[in-house]
């Protein structure tokens, strides 16, 4: 068993029983995909709600819209079927109060945008842990389908 | 539009002098306080990806302790002071003079915070100071806000502001030097995208 690890603004796909994880989300989102089927898991590590319409040089796994929508298409690149796939999703978490609206918000959106995507792609959001303001890692377990989220202030880890 | 690639050697000469003459300011301001010296270095100003800063705070999952203050006036954003959470507890120690042994751990918790937030107010105002000193900017500061958590999330926040155009934050690293033992804290200084534009025309005209 292998894991692999996802940096900020990354993707990545692993398949059954390899893991895939990510570290010290805080506003950012880790968002998985998987083919419960074929046992094919895919996360991608979203930093910002939407990518700026005028750019092409971006990189699409830092915005949520172009990240996940990207990520279905490597899915089904590997062999996975839309209609199986499931998602689940951890982080968007408020981590200071004191800032200005904007910016404080930006967990929240990161998630709505997501939610956004994936229901644009009829997929179903099986699980996840979001907002609040604790910093979480996740891994995902491509042969159990279980996200794991821990979090260290306070100490927690949740299976979903 | 703004680019961090427009900032030169030269601007973050600058930057490295802003620092230092606000580390300068920090450094006798702490000394007053525990009454025994503490002298503060600079050892770097520098630009780097978002990915290297958490390798420098030891990880995305390692515990820091991220002291954030707003600032506001003629430049607009924040600053973030990063340190291991070890550190921050230790010269937090130092500011409490012992006073805070033998209280219950929550007490003692709390004294702990507030010394640590008081520390931030001491060095960003320095910091915010020099910068004023030198450009002639009024800037005003916000509470400071305390949180622990892994740096990666903590870290968040600053990739957040310049996400849309950079992959580049501006990190300072800051070392406190006791007579014993060294402490590292890290200055980022994060003025919104239309700050930045202000503080490098600013940079220009010296």
């Amino acid at each position: 068993m292998e894991i692999l690890t996802i940096g900020i603004a990354e993707s990545k796909i692993a398949r059954s029983p390899d893991k895939l994880a990510t570290y010290g989300l805080g506003s950012c989102i880790g968002l998985v995909l998987y083919d419960p089927v074929i046992k094919i898991g895919g996360m991608v590590h979203i930093m910002l709600p939407a990518a700026p319409k005028d750019s092409r040089d971006i990189n699409k796994f830092k915005f949520a819209d172009t990240g996940v929508t990207e990520l279905i298409r490597m899915m089904l690149r590997e062999g996975a079927i839309k209609d199986r796939l499931v998602a689940k999703a951890a982080g968007g978490a408020n981590m200071f109060s004191s800032l200005n609206s904007n910016i404080l918000n930006i967990g929240q959106r990161n998630k709505e945008m997501c939610e956004k995507i994936l229901r644009e792609n009829n997929i179903v959001l099986a699980g996840e842990d979001t907002g609040g303001s604790s910093g979480r890692s996740i891994e995902f377990c491509c042969e159990s389908s279980i996200l794991q989220v821990r979090s260290v202030s306070p100490k927690s880890i949740k299976y979903i | 539009m703004f680019d961090f690639k427009d900032i030169g050697t030269n601007h973050l000469d600058f930057l490295k002098e802003l620092e230092n003459i606000g580390a300068g300011h920090a450094a006798s301001a702490l000394s007053s306080m525990l009454s025994h010296p503490i002298t503060l270095k600079v050892p770097l100003a520098q630009l780097c990806k978002y990915s290297e800063v958490c390798e420098i705070l030891h990880g995305p999952e390692n515990v820091v302790a991220g002291l954030l203050v707003g600032i506001s006036g003629d430049i607009g954003g924040f600053i973030l002071l990063v340190m291991d959470e070890a550190d921050a507890r230790k010269l937090s120690g130092l500011m409490l003079g012992g006073m805070e042994e033998g209280l219950p751990e929550a007490e003692k918790n709390e004294m702990q915070i507030s010394a640590m937030k008081e520390m931030a107010n001491i060095l960003i105002g320095s910091y915010v100071t020099a910068i004023s000193s030198l450009t002639g900017f009024k800037i005003e500061v916000s509470v400071p806000e305390l949180v622990f958590d892994m740096a990666g999330a903590v870290m968040n926040l600053v990739a957040v502001v310049y996400g849309e155009i950079s992959d580049l934050i501006l990190s300072m690293e800051t070392e406190f030097v006791d007579n014993e033992e060294s402490l590292y804290g890290h200055f980022f200084l994060v003025p919104d995208i239309e700050s930045y534009k202000t503080l490098i025309d600013r940079m220009e005209a010296f």
